[in-house]
C-alpha cells in the first residue's frame, strides 16, 4: 500500500500562482456577455438592498438645483395634479380675475410701448427695461 | 371675460402707461370714496355728540378744498414714502422705486404727491414722459428720482393660469 500523501491546502496552491497573470489571460468582456443579467437582478432581494444603501447620504450628494433646472414646471403643472393643487392653494376668483386683468393691462402697455417706438423710430431692444438693481 | 395668460414674469421692469393710468384712476375713485365716507362720517359723529346740525355746504369751499388737497398728499405721498405703492398700485401691481430700483426713500415719496399735481396742473404735459420717455417717467418722476415698476410675479399667475385651463 502506497502511503497517502497529503493534501495540498489552497492557500499552498495560491502562493504559487501568479494570480495577476492568469488575469490577464482572461477576457472578462466575454465572459460579462455569458451572463444573464435579468436572471442575475430577478435573484436580488432589492428590499434587501434598499436596506443597506443610505438614503440620506444619497440625496446629500445629488445637486438639486442643477436638477431643478431641468425640470420643465409649465409642462409639470400641466401634465399632473401639481397645478391643481397649486391654484387651490394660493389662488381665488378674485386672484385669478387680478391676474388676468394685470395680463391684459401689461399686454396693453406693449403695444402702447410698441406704436410709440414705431412712431419715434426707436429700437426696442436698445431701450433699458428695468433700473440696474432690479433688472441686471 | 375670456382670460390672458400671464406672460413670463416683468417683476422690476419700468411700467407702461396703460397699467399706471388704470393705476391712477383707481387711486382717484378710492381717495374720493375714502374721503367722502370719512367726512359723512365726521359730520354725523359732529351732529351725534353736540346736536348740532353741521351741513357740508355750511363749511367755505377754500376750506374743503384745502382739506382735500391735504387729504390727497397724505394718500399718495404716504403712501409712497410707507411702502412705494397706493391702493391703485397694488391692484395693478406697480411699485415706486428710487431710478436705480432700491426702495424709495420716505422724503421721494413725499416730494413726488406736490409733483404729481404739478403734473396735472401743466394740462397733462408733464406725464407725457410716462408714454414716450424711454424709462416711462412722468415729471414727478423727474422731480422725486423715482420710476414705477412691475411688482406682480407673473410666474406664479402663469401657474394659477395653466392650473386652471381646461385641458
Amino acid at each position: 500500500m502506497s502511503p497517502r500523501l497529503p493534501r495540498p491546502s489552497l492557500d499552498g496552491v495560491l502562493n504559487l500562482v501568479d494570480v495577476d497573470a492568469v488575469l490577464e489571460h482572461v477576457d472578462l468582456n466575454r465572459q460579462l456577455e455569458r451572463i444573464d443579467v435579468n436572471a442575475l437582478l430577478e435573484r436580488i432581494d432589492m428590499d434587501r438592498l434598499l436596506d443597506r444603501v443610505d438614503v440620506d447620504r444619497l440625496i446629500g450628494r445629488v445637486d438639486v438645483n442643477r436638477l431643478m433646472e431641468k425640470v420643465n414646471v409649465d409642462d409639470l403643472v400641466e401634465r399632473t395634479e401639481l397645478g391643481v393643487l397649486i391654484a387651490d392653494s394660493t389662488s381665488s376668483v378674485a386672484q385669478r380675475v387680478l391676474d388676468s386683468l394685470r395680463a391684459r393691462t401689461v399686454a396693453l402697455d406693449d403695444l402702447c410701448n410698441r406704436a410709440v417706438n414705431r412712431m419715434l423710430r426707436r429700437k426696442p431692444g436698445a431701450l433699458p427695461t428695468g433700473p440696474p438693481e432690479l433688472v441686471p | 371675460m375670456s382670460r390672458v395668460e400671464p406672460q413670463p414674469s416683468r417683476l422690476g421692469q419700468y411700467a407702461g402707461p396703460v397699467t399706471r393710468a388704470l393705476a391712477y384712476g383707481a387711486d382717484v375713485v378710492i381717495s374720493v370714496v375714502v374721503f367722502e365716507v370719512t367726512v359723512a362720517v365726521s359730520f354725523f359723529l359732529i351732529d351725534l355728540v353736540t346736536h348740532a346740525d353741521v351741513q357740508t355746504d355750511d363749511v367755505p369751499t377754500w376750506v374743503s378744498a384745502l382739506v382735500f388737497a391735504l387729504w390727497l398728499f397724505v394718500y399718495f405721498g404716504g403712501s409712497w414714502a410707507a411702502s412705494g405703492k397706493t391702493a391703485g398700485m397694488a391692484l395693478l401691481g406697480l411699485r415706486v422705486v428710487n431710478d436705480d430700483g432700491s426702495p424709495i426713500d420716505r422724503w421721494r415719496g413725499l416730494v413726488r404727491a406736490p409733483a404729481l399735481a404739478l403734473s396735472l396742473l401743466t394740462f397733462g404735459l408733464g406725464l407725457v414722459g410716462i408714454v414716450i420717455g424711454r424709462r416711462h417717467r412722468g415729471l414727478q418722476d423727474v422731480l422725486a428720482g423715482s420710476v414705477v415698476v412691475y411688482d406682480w410675479d407673473a410666474r406664479v399667475a402663469r401657474l394659477r393660469f395653466l392650473a386652471h385651463r381646461p385641458s
